[in-house]
C-alpha cells in the first residue's frame, strides 16, 4: 500500500472515530430497519471515504461530514427507505420509545422519534439544530437562505415543543417538506 | 420548551448513542478502502455497462443498413430500430452526464436536486423505451431474421405478418398498459413487476416530478 495513502486512511479512520456519531445520528434518523443502518453507514463512510482528499482542514470535519452524510441519506436512501417505512412504521415507533429508564429518557426518546418521524427534509434541518450548528453553518450546509432556515427551524421547535408535552402537533404553516 | 433545553435532549441521546454503538471496524476499514461502491458508483456502473451493449448495437445495426442498403422494406426495418437505439444512447448519455455533475461536497439541497432530475430522467427513459419496445417488435424481428437467417421476412410471410405483429404489438401494449394502471398498486412496492408497471403507466415519472417539486417548493417557500 502506498504509504502516504496508509497516512491519509488512519487519519480519516482517526477523524471518523471521533464522529462516528454523526453518522449514526442520520442512519438511526432515516432508517428504521437495523440492515439498512448498516448499509447506510457503509454507504456513508465510503462517500466520505472519497471525497476526504478534498476536505480542507480548516473547516470542521463534524460539519463537512454531516454535509456529505445528509446528502447520501437525502438523495440516496429517499425513494428506498420509504417503501420499508410504510410497511413497518407502527413496529419502528413502537421501539423506538420503549423502556424508558426515568423521565429525562423518555423525553429523549420522544425527540428520538420526533425527528425520525419528520419529513426527509425537516429532518436535516432538525439534525443540524439539534447538534447545535448555527443557522448559518446550516444555511451553508443544506443550502438554504438564512431566513429559510430561521422560518422552518421556529415552526419544527414548535412541533418539537407539542412532542415532548405529548400535545397535537401545531397546525402546519407554508410548506412542509411533503415526504411522510 | 427553549432551544437550550432541545439540544440538551439531543445531547443525551449523543451520550446514549456513543455508548451503545459500537463502529464495525471491518466495515470502515472496508468502505476506506474503496472496496463499498455508493449508490452513485453502482448506477454509474449499471449506466454504462447499458450504454456500452447499446452503442454495440447502434454500431451492428449501422452496418447492417450498410449491407442492405439496396433493399428498401429491410433497410426502414433497420432504420426504425436504429432510431430506437440511438434514442436509448441519447438518454443513458444524457443520464451520465447528471451524475457526473453531481459532487457530495456540495450542498444538501442542491445534491438533492440533481439526483432528482436524474431520477426523473431514468423514470421518463424507462417508460418511453417500455411504450415503444412492443411497436419496434415488428422492424426488429425483420432486422434479426435478415440478419442471423438471411431470410426476407416481408417476401417470405408477406404483409399480413407484417399487420398481424403490429398489431400484436399494439394489443400487448394497450392489455399491459391497462393492467398496469388497475392492478400495478396491488403489487408490492420492491417487485420488480410492479417497478416495470410504475414505469409503463407514468406513475415513476410522475411520483419523481413529485419529488423534485416538493424539493422546490421547500426551498423557495419561507
Amino acid at each position: 500500500m502506498n504509504p502516504n495513502r496508509g497516512d491519509r486512511q488512519d487519519a480519516f479512520l482517526a477523524l471518523l472515530e471521533t464522529n462516528k456519531n454523526i453518522l449514526f445520528k442520520v442512519a438511526s434518523a432515516y432508517c428504521r430497519e437495523p440492515g439498512e443502518r448498516d448499509d447506510l453507514v457503509a454507504e456513508m463512510t465510503a462517500a466520505l471515504w472519497k471525497s476526504f482528499g478534498r476536505y480542507d482542514e480548516q473547516f470542521r470535519f463534524s460539519t463537512w461530514a454531516y454535509r456529505i452524510c445528509l446528502n447520501i441519506a437525502i438523495s440516496f436512501y429517499r425513494a428506498e427507505r420509504r417503501r420499508v417505512e410504510r410497511r413497518s412504521a407502527v413496529d419502528a415507533a413502537a421501539l423506538e420509545i420503549a423502556a424508558p429508564e426515568d423521565d429525562a429518557d423518555e423525553r429523549v426518546a420522544r425527540l428520538e422519534a420526533f425527528v425520525a418521524g419528520l419529513g426527509d427534509l425537516d429532518k436535516a434541518l432538525m439534525l443540524l439544530y439539534l447538534d447545535e450548528h448555527d443557522y448559518q453553518s446550516i444555511a451553508a450546509i443544506l443550502g438554504l437562505t438564512l431566513t429559510n432556515v430561521a422560518t422552518k427551524l421556529s415552526r419544527l421547535r414548535a412541533r418539537a415543543k407539542s412532542a415532548l408535552r405529548d400535545e397535537p402537533a401545531p397546525p402546519s404553516e407554508g410548506v412542509t417538506d411533503g415526504t411522510r | 420548551m427553549e432551544r437550550d433545553d432541545l439540544q440538551e435532549l439531543w445531547r443525551r441521546y449523543d451520550a446514549k448513542l456513543q455508548t451503545l454503538s459500537r463502529f464495525n471496524a471491518a466495515l470502515v476499514r472496508r468502505a476506506s478502502l474503496g472496496a463499498t461502491q455508493t449508490a452513485l458508483g453502482r448506477l454509474r456502473n449499471a449506466l454504462c455497462f447499458e450504454l456500452i451493449l447499446d452503442a454495440l448495437a447502434v454500431f451492428l445495426i449501422g452496418g447492417f443498413e450498410a449491407d442492405h442498403v439496396r433493399e428498401p422494406a429491410v433497410l426502414a426495418a433497420a432504420v426504425t430500430v436504429h432510431v430506437y437505439a440511438v434514442a436509448i444512447v441519447i438518454a443513458v448519455v444524457a443520464q451520465l452526464v447528471a451524475l457526473a455533475r453531481i459532487d457530495y461536497d456540495e450542498p444538501v439541497f442542491a445534491i438533492a436536486r440533481a439526483v432528482d432530475r436524474v431520477r426523473l430522467l431514468r423514470a421518463r427513459a424507462a417508460m418511453w423505451t417500455l411504450l415503444i419496445a412492443p411497436l419496434v417488435w415488428p422492424p426488429l424481428a425483420i432486422v434479426a431474421l435478415r440478419g442471423f437467417f438471411g431470410l426476407d421476412a416481408l417476401a417470405v410471410f408477406g404483409l399480413p405478418w407484417l399487420v398481424t405483429n403490429v398489431a400484436t404489438g399494439v394489443a400487448l401494449l394497450a392489455g399491459a398498459l391497462v393492467l398496469a394502471r388497475r392492478y400495478g398498486k396491488n403489487l408490492p412496492l420492491s417487485s420488480p413487476l410492479r417497478r416495470a408497471f410504475d414505469s409503463l403507466s407514468g406513475s415513476a415519472v410522475r411520483a419523481a416530478a413529485a419529488e423534485l417539486d416538493t424539493l422546490v417548493r421547500y426551498e423557495t417557500a419561507d
